[in-house]
């Protein structure tokens, strides 16, 4: 993470040139954006697999016929 | 207050859970039997093989003073034991109707009855495996741990707090139903699809019940179900006591859900009885539910009876800021300490919409993996396979639960230590009559002959059995009677220890 966001800085740098100091946070702000919706998006996949993997087959006969008694 | 010698704050609280069931992915055609058949299969280590005693129970009496028509239940004595399983824990599996039903032991802190209910569940997961291996290759058996399944047909999750006859009824109706309405903020187990408006088949409500109450007060929990329930039927003494049996609750998988829904309403009864509690009142209590429960923007303005509107959330602050000053004022115990800062940190956490609740509240955890998996799969809400997922949920095979999914994975928020259920499985908590029960039926086994709620039915030997009244639930503690139960080597060693305890007879 470090290292990524330093190649950030060197690149925004070069990009602004003597824009000054104050680009650097907004350039670490929007690396450290990417890089959280970037885990979002792997916490996404990763639950979706593990959803899958558990799921039935058979939800639209299941959900159709799924009718209770009431209880209590 | 009920307290008596002890010093709880919590009070003496006990849960009831029914399961919904599903066979070959259709609705058994005899669900009694299929639930009798289910619990049979409950492990003999749980398991006292006694009869239920009936003599006590009589659920006709209403709390407004008067007693409804209809039979006291009597099974004979094959069906006894067939739809009753005392258990060694202080608790009851049975078959309620077409479900199978869990009553955890009483119990006098509320960490307890979540520990207690985890141990019910995984009882009933025990007798599902069990029956679902004999049946090996056969049809699918499924237990749901929910209360609704989407075509108009609910089941029960019901609490009960023990209070003094002292404090009327009506005053009690009237101060606690703005929280029974409104704690569905962080006790709703969500669910998708209305029950009863097909147009909202896409819909997500956070309560799984709350579409189902038509009334405000009143006797039934099967059909015109109210916000209060006028149930009375103490399971103790009639003079001293009444038990308050709330049905407006989920069924939580999150330990977080129970322990907030149990603890927080016990802190606010206790505030009641002792008169520091003056919340907002609903214009109309079922209008007002049926709104929380459908409400995921938590904004929904409340009208309340002197004209003006609350949303939930702005009533759950006022609840809690009034419990806070009780509690400030008449000292609380750790536990109660516990809660109130967990109480505040979820009105908080919900404000804010805070990533935290999705982790703890069982709505928003359901509503969060729901979310994410439909946005990557691109389908509609209205999907049969997002209504599956919300039924796995509440899976209690564990190979197919969403929510174990979740824990196992680290995603949710736990309370208890799996040790913990483990030795919830087969020993009674020690600080109510619960104790009593559960080691009349560990040590004396053979000679007792029926238990309930309020009594223990022991064979003395000679001479007609002798009922062995509890009729007061603070009493047959561990601290009570634990030692003297350890000394006496026999049933008539302890039948004459015991004279006159527990209350005599």
């Amino acid at each position: 993470m470090a290292a990524k966001d330093n190649e950030t800085k060197k690149q925004s740098g070069s990009a602004s040139g003597s824009s000054g100091d104050n680009q650097e946070p907004e350039a670490q702000a929007s690396a450290r954006t990417r890089q959280k919706s970037e885990e979002i998006r792997e916490e996404a996949d990763a639950l979706v697999d593990q959803i899958d993997e558990i799921l039935e087959e058979n939800a639209e006969t299941f959900v159709k016929s799924f009718i209770q008694k009431g209880g209590e | 207050m009920t307290q008596g010698s002890n010093d709880r704050i919590a009070g003496i609280v006990g849960t009831e859970v029914e399961y919904g069931l599903s066979w070959a992915n259709r609705t058994p055609e005899d669900p009694e039997r299929l639930s009798a058949e289910l619990i049979g299969h409950v492990p003999e280590a749980c398991h006292a093989p006694v009869l239920w005693d009936y003599e006590n129970e009589d659920p006709r009496h209403d709390a407004r003073g008067f007693l409804v028509e209809g039979e006291r239940e009597n099974p004979d004595e094959s069906d006894n034991r067939a739809l009753n399983k005392p258990l060694f824990n202080g608790g009851r599996l049975y078959v309620d109707g077409a479900h199978p039903e869990y009553s955890g032991p009483e119990c006098a802190c509320v960490r307890d009855v979540v520990r207690y209910e985890k141990a019910g569940d995984r009882m009933v997961a025990a007798c599902q495996a069990a029956l679902s291996g004999l049946q090996a290759g056969g049809p699918p058996l499924l237990v749901l741990k929910n209360n609704s399944d989407g075509k108009g047909n609910s089941w029960g999750y019901h609490e009960n707090y023990l209070l003094p006859r002292s404090l009327p009824f009506d005053t009690l109706a009237r101060k606690i139903s703005t929280h029974l309405v409104t704690r569905v903020l962080f006790c709703g187990s969500g669910k998708l699809g209305s029950d009863q408006s097909p147009s909202d088949a896409g819909k997500y409500f956070l309560s799984q019940r709350s579409e189902f109450f038509e009334i405000p007060m009143g006797l039934s929990t099967m059909v015109h179900r109210s916000v209060v329930n006028t149930r009375d039927e103490p399971h103790s003494d009639r003079g001293l006591y009444r038990r308050f049996h709330v049905i407006t609750g989920d069924s939580n998988l999150s330990e977080i859900s129970t322990y907030l829904k149990v603890g927080t309403t016990s802190l606010v009864l206790r505030a009641l009885e002792s008169g520091a509690l003056d919340p907002p009142v609903f214009a109309d209590w079922v209008e007002a539910f049926r709104r929380v429960g459908a409400d995921l923007s938590l904004k929904a303005p409340l009208a309340l009876e002197n004209g003006k509107t609350m949303t939930a959330l702005e009533c759950q602050e006022t609840l809690v800021s009034q419990v806070r000053r009780f509690l400030e004022q008449e000292g609380m115990d750790a536990e109660s300490a516990d809660l109130l800062g967990r109480w505040e940190g979820i009105l908080d956490a919900l404000r804010q919409g805070a990533p935290s609740v999705a982790r703890s509240v069982d709505w928003a955890i359901k509503w969060s993996v729901l979310s994410r998996y439909r946005e990557s799969k691109g389908w509609e809400m209205t999907d049969s396979r997002l209504k599956m997922l919300d039924f796995q949920y509440h899976d209690l095979r564990p190979e197919r639960s969403v929510f174990a999914m979740l824990e196992n994975t680290g995603q949710v928020d736990r309370l208890i230590d799996p040790m913990e259920v483990e030795e919830a499985l087969v020993r009674p908590p020690s600080e109510t009559r619960a104790y009593f029960r559960g080691e009349m039926l560990r040590r004396f086994l053979s000679r007792v002959h029926a238990v309930s709620w309020s009594s223990v039915v022991v064979d003395p030997g000679e001479g007609p059995l002798k009922r062995l009244a509890l009729g007061d639930p603070w009493k047959g503690t561990q601290k009570r009677v634990g030692a003297l139960m350890g000394k006496s080597g026999s049933v008539e060693d302890l039948l004459k220890a015991l004279s006159p305890l527990p209350t005599g007879e």
